[in-house]
């Protein structure tokens, strides 16, 4: 041992420690404490009182509820057109979803970045803003393009009316396709090339190949995607009120909202989502039994990438069923959208009315606008924040602990994937009336709602950035006596920022835009801009209700710029793998 | 409560007769109100004549309103769901049943206000001791496209609109959302009984949430023909140039008030006071004629090129059967139309 | 410095029927200044017991105290952060967000130590590991080995008692991993730190150990100096592990003090140290290392035979496998020169001395 080295010091002062341990109350776990018994206020607590509600009646506990659900004529209605809705749903999103994915992920396609940007945005649009475009295009006698096929055309068959079961299937297809899209492509990405190379070998044709090898190995992928789209379909307040209310197809969350109606029937509406959690649950259940047989098929070696199939001229065909998507699900609700918010009164000629004045009105003169902005970004900003530290907690108590119960409190965080939005608005309404603290109608019951509801987005978000941090890079930080709040704040947090960015935008994007919770939830001061769009739509304003639509859409737009470019790109598609129902 | 069935017509025709002093006026405290800074104001009315309203009353007292419009069935099902929740937002409140204001007040939930000109109001429009007082007056009658239906088919009276060559064109609101549909569905049904509106169904009638999505309904063509709904709306429209036509019914309008009241135990008692009384001073009230719509005010000219309410055959409503089956009128609708 | 002692360390993962005893009863000293060496396949309890050392991990049942201060007992754990040991990950665990510099420091800012000092340590620290000039560097602008050192200076510059170093060459190639293998044996010796050190590779426990415990299945099997656990293996596991032996099925034929004669199927008779209480009759086993074998051409001096019967050259050596006529096939490794052709009869002398005898 020469005196000269450093760490030849060591011996005057053996094993110093930077801190001396201790019996007080570690950091970790009050806040590891915090974030359980925040799960348990947020999703728990609530589903428990959804329950109880559901079976307290007017002689104490019954099955009463239950029974009139499941045999009244208005419920049985709704409930059948809430699973023909989806079902429909879930078919037309499986075969655009597909032909898209193929078309992108194995064929030489021309513009592929364009078909990639039509599943995203399709994704991103709010399914209330492109139902009530179409409402302008396709109502019965005034829609635009109605009107265009019987006056100009002369094709009065080729008419279609929105305000029906297909109508509705239609837009909501529109929203749901991606899911379809995003999880068949990346699966039709990951097969390995050397699968279909030795089917190839063999003497598989191409067409052969296709249906005995990469069909197979893609198909628990579709499938979960279906499930998805179904469960999001199913889900959707907004456009079923406007599409599906005038066209009297009465849904489950359009039959709940209706339950509200004063005296309001909270027993029924419990009961009845129950039933709703009942249905999508079943089908949650099942897609994640598809995705965990997908797991051992595409995981597969270092083959290359599959190779693109030369369509020949067949290829141009394909491209024209991507733009026409991209023009039915995009150009034509906003070209719709942005036509009226800049019309001074629609229906006379609109070129001569051309104005900006709807946008002063709901930005500058109309309070209640200004107020449902200004809350749903304040709202965005807080839920995305605690959504994001909230997961951030919950996957590292998963990843990081030995805790007893870890795996149930990762459970309990994908519980609001069953519900939607409109059931998650019930269980609070429930849970918070029997609370002493009135908190129906403030600012923070939507909080609780948003925050409840997304979770599983932040959590998933936070759980696949945790597992890239190997735990050695946190217990070498331990091990030179570093706490865990400063593990934390140096290690983990720094190396998780970019998946926790984007985890903010996955919840923050929705937010902005849900409308099935907020339905149920909002008050006057607490009015959010879906909320606004919807109560103006409802009250009739249609070029003011096109102006917010298009802020609102900006707003998005805007978040998703900065997510990009902050995010490292591709927050579009991060968005849709979760699959959180609206 | 005194005579509620009661025709409005004759107050109006009567109006000379019962202006007089009988009424103690009560105070408003402007400095309580100011210090209170703001309020709370759930309303039906129109959004653009609503914000004028609150506008002015800002400019004029320095005093915030917050405004929170939708139909007055969803207004009221929001009131009542946040009382229930223990929250008290509402400092006053707007809607178009006077049905519901009446059980409301039997019930205690609004104070008793009688502010400066309570007298120029209509007795059939407001409670005696003030409890709701009425906004504005409205007229719910049919109004159609004049130019694409022609004179010769016009509808002369009520029921004439189940007439199956207007299937398809038809348009009317849900009483579940506005709660002027209330009142015409229940008279229409004790009059006529339901059958007018299964015939209505079946005569394939659209049913649209609010009166201003039935105008809209006509201004982009997709229906000709207004059914029972909101005559200002029609009014505005045709000031913007739409061609858009008001029927009187031979067999009588509906005219129904819209009741303001302030709501017990409010956060801004003062301000709610103020704003309630401020709600029947001159210049607001002379928003809703020039809006096309009709004043609560008997001291207001009605909307320029529109009859006076004293020339109108107007259906009697009887409100107690209305407040007593309200629950029934809307599920039943909804039955028959869904 | 310091030195540790572990008493009836027991560690069981998962619980019910799931449950696994990832470690068993583990009594072991490690002496202060000693680089002591837990080695086994993997699985075998060695990381876990590293892991206990650090404080990741509590034990269910048993003790481990530094020195005198009792670090780790059932439901009472320092905290890995209070026990000031130093640990080198088998990744290495360089934070690639933090350059050279930052890695090394952070120990020391911890530490509150004033920056021109820790600048001075950070310096002299990298110096000893040769990364002078990479202060500014990212991680991933380093190579393996580079990485390699940058884990280590941040473990050293902190000046740890105790390092602990799990499996740190494992990531590394052949060269490499030769080269650090000296680096480290060195650096323990220069800074008198404690190492404790886990690797699956017996050349590499061999070569740089004071002492080696030898793991397997959640059990110590044997400590002690390289030599004692490469010659004297404990057991058949052991043996096993530390290189390549051949085992022989024998019988003893006569036992008395510890020593006695055992006689194989096909009358291979050898003079050997026997376990205790070996009685005549038992059946046993002679462990014998490749290169304790000797190949020469058939003498028929009456020592025994076998039958080459495959030849493999590997540079400083060749391995033969010669086949006994009960039918037993013995690895031996020969000096490269020594030749012999496959099919080529030839007498074995096995050296007795080098051999070992189990119990099967």
């Amino acid at each position: 041992m020469t005196a000269s080295t450093p760490i030849a010091e060591a011996s005057a002062r053996p094993g110093v420690a930077p801190a001396a341990p201790g019996h007080r109350v570690r950091l970790e776990h009050v806040v590891m404490g915090a974030a359980i018994a925040a799960l348990v206020i947020l999703v728990v607590l609530p589903i428990a009182a959804l329950l109880l509600g559901s079976l307290v009646g007017d002689r104490g506990l019954s099955l009463d509820h239950f029974g009139e659900v499941l045999t009244g004529r208005l419920y049985l209605t709704a409930l059948k057109n809430s699973l023909v809705l989806g079902a429909w749903t879930g078919l037309f999103s499986l075969l655009v979803g597909i032909v898209l994915a193929f078309a992108v992920s194995r064929t030489d396609v021309p513009g592929k970045r364009l078909l990639e940007i039509t599943a995203s945005l399709s994704y991103l649009s709010p399914p209330f803003l492109t139902a009530i475009a179409f409402v302008y295009l396709f109502s019965p006698n005034a829609g635009l393009i109605n009107v265009f096929m019987r006056d100009v055309a002369g094709l009065p068959w080729a008419t279609f009316d929105i305000f029906s079961m297909t109508g509705l299937v239609l837009v909501t297809a529109l929203h749901t396709f991606p899911y379809v899209y995003l999880l068949a492509s990346s699966a039709l990405q990951s097969v390995d090339a050397s699968y279909e190379e030795a089917a190839q070998i063999l003497g598989a044709s191409k067409l052969r190949t296709a249906i005995s090898i990469t069909a197979p190995l893609v198909a628990p992928a579709i499938l979960s995607g279906t499930l998805l789209a179904f469960v999001n379909a199913i889900a959707l307040f907004g456009s079923q009120a406007i599409i599906g209310l005038p066209g009297r197809v009465v849904t489950l969350p359009t039959r709940i909202y209706a339950l509200f109606d004063y005296p309001p029937e909270y027993g029924l509406a419990s009961a009845l989502s129950l039933v709703f959690v009942v249905i999508t649950v079943a089908a949650l259940y099942l897609q994640r039994a598809f995705l965990s047989r997908r797991s051992f098929v595409t995981l597969a070696g270092k083959g290359g990438r599959p190779q693109l199939m030369p369509l020949g001229p067949w290829r141009w065909a394909l491209f024209a069923f991507g733009v026409g998507v991209f023009l039915v699900a995009i150009v034509a609700p906003y070209a719709t959208l942005i036509a009226v918010s800049i019309s001074k009164s629609w229906g006379l000629d609109f070129w001569k009315g051309l104005t900006l004045a709807h946008y002063k009105f709901i930005l500058f003169d109309y309070n209640v606008t200004q107020r449902a902005i200004l809350n749903s970004l304040m709202l965005a900003t807080v839920a995305a924040t605690l959504a994001v530290l909230l997961g951030a907690v919950i996957g590292w108590i998963d990843l990081r602990t030995l805790i007893p119960g870890r795996k149930l409190l990762d459970y309990a965080s994908l519980i609001p994937l069953g519900l939607p939005g409109i059931v998650m608005a019930v269980a609070l309404i429930q849970f918070w009336l029997r609370m002493p603290i009135a908190l129906y109608g403030t600012l923070a019951i939507l909080l609780l709602a948003y925050v409840g509801r997304y979770i599983p987005l932040s959590v998933r978000a936070a759980n696949a950035s945790l597992r890239q941090v190997d735990p050695s890079l946190e217990e070498s930080a331990q091990i030179l006596g570093a706490s865990w709040a400063t593990t934390m704040r140096e290690i983990t947090l720094p190396l998780i920022r970019p998946g926790l960015f984007a985890g903010w935008l996955l919840v923050f994007v929705p937010v902005i835009q849900e409308l099935s919770a907020s339905i149920l939830l909002f008050s006057s001061g607490s009015i959010t801009l879906a909320v606004a769009v919807f109560n103006l739509y409802e009250t009739g304003y249609v070029e003011p209700v096109a102006a917010l639509a298009m802020i609102n859409m900006a707003i998005i737009g805007l978040a998703i710029f900065v997510a990009n470019k902050l995010g490292g790109g591709g927050i579009a598609q991060r968005t849709t793998g979760y699959g959180a129902p609206a | 409560m005194v005579q509620r069935t009661l025709v409005l017509a004759a107050a109006v025709i009567a109006a000379g007769g019962f202006v007089g002093s009988a009424y103690a006026q009560d105070a408003v405290d402007v400095d309580a109100a100011k210090k209170e800074g703001r309020l709370v104001w759930y309303t039906s009315t129109p959004i653009a004549i609503g914000q004028k309203i609150v506008d002015m009353f800002e400019k004029e007292y320095g005093i915030k309103v917050e405004m929170f419009r939708s139909g007055g069935s969803a207004i009221l099902r929001r009131f009542h769901q946040e009382m229930d929740a223990g929250r008290v937002a509402a400092d006053v409140m707007t809607t178009s049943d006077p049905a519901a204001a009446a059980a409301m007040t039997r019930k205690g939930l609004f104070v008793a206000f009688r502010p400066k000109d309570f007298e120029q109001i209509p007795e059939a429009a407001k409670d005696p001791q003030g409890h709701y007082i009425a906004q504005r007056l409205n007229l719910m009658t049919i109004y159609l496209r004049e130019d694409k239906v022609p004179p010769a088919d016009e509808p002369k009276n009520w029921s004439d609109v189940l007439d199956p060559k207007y299937k398809g064109k038809l348009v009317t609101t849900d009483p579940s959302f506005t709660s002027l549909q209330v009142s015409v569905v229940g008279m229409m049904s004790k009059n006529r009984g339901w059958s007018f509106f299964e015939k209505l169904r079946a005569n394939d009638t659209m049913v649209v949430q609010s009166n201003q999505q039935a105008t809209d309904m006509l201004k982009r063509g997709e229906r000709l023909i207004a059914v029972g709904a909101l005559d200002s709306y029609a009014a505005d429209e045709r000031m913007k140039g739409h061609p858009i036509k008001t029927l009187y019914p031979a067999d009588g309008v509906f005219v129904i008030p819209s009741p303001t009241s302030i709501i017990k135990g409010s956060p801004n008692p003062n301000a709610a006071r103020l704003f309630a009384a401020f709600m029947i001073s001159p210049p607001v009230q002379k928003l809703f004629p020039a809006g096309g719509g009709y004043a609560a005010r008997l001291d207001v000219e009605p909307p320029a090129g529109a009859p006076s309410l004293k020339d109108m055959k107007i259906v009697p409503i009887d409100y107690d059967y209305i407040e007593k089956e309200s629950g029934r009128i809307k599920r039943r609708f909804n039955e028959i139309f869904q | 410095m310091a030195g540790i002692t572990i008493k009836g360390l027991s560690k069981r993962f998962g619980a019910g029927e799931t449950a696994f005893a990832a470690l068993t009863d583990l009594d072991l000293v490690i002496e202060n200044n000693q680089f002591v060496t837990l080695l086994g396949p993997s699985g075998c309890g060695k990381t876990t017991t590293l892991r206990l050392i650090a404080g990741y991990l509590s034990p269910d049942a048993g003790t481990i105290h530094a020195d005198d201060r009792l670090l780790s007992a059932p439901g009472s754990v320092v905290p890995p952060e209070a026990r000031g040991m130093g640990m080198v990950f088998q990744n290495y665990a360089v934070w690639p967000h933090k350059t050279v510099y930052e890695n090394v420091v952070f120990g020391l800012r911890l530490r509150k130590v004033p920056a021109a000092e820790a600048r001075r340590k950070v310096e002299e620290t990298l110096a000893l590991v040769n990364l002078t000039g990479l202060e500014s560097r990212f991680p991933n602008e380093l190579s393996g080995g580079q990485q390699q050192r940058v884990a280590l200076a941040r473990s050293l510059v902190v000046e740890p008692g105790i390092l602990l170093l799990d499996e740190p060459l494992s990531n590394l190639d052949a060269k490499l991993r030769e080269r650090m293998r000296s680096e480290l044996k060195q650096l323990q010796r220069r800074t008198g730190i404690t190492f404790v050190y886990v690797t699956h590779d017996q050349a590499e426990a061999l070569a740089l150990s004071d002492r080696i415990a030898v793991m397997h299945g959640g059990r110590l099997q044997q400590y002690g100096t390289p030599v004692e656990v490469y010659s004297r293996p404990a057991n058949r596991l052991v043996a096993d592990f530390m290189g390549l032996v051949n085992l022989i099925p024998a019988r003893v034929v006569a036992a008395h003090n510890g020593g006695g004669l055992v006689e194989a199927e096909g009358g291979l008779r050898l003079a050997l140290p026997l376990p205790d209480g070996a009685a005549p009759g038992d059946a046993v086993e002679v462990a014998v290392r490749p290169e304790n074998i000797r190949l020469r051409a058939a003498s028929g001096d009456g020592a025994p035979c076998a039958r080459i019967t495959d030849r493999t050259f590997l540079g400083n050596i060749s391995e033969y496998y010669a086949t006994l006529p009960s039918g037993q096939v013995l690895r031996v490794q020969t000096h490269p020169l020594q030749q012999f052709a496959p099919g080529e009869t030839v007498t074995i002398d096995i050296d007795a001395a080098q051999c070992s005898v189990f119990r099967p």
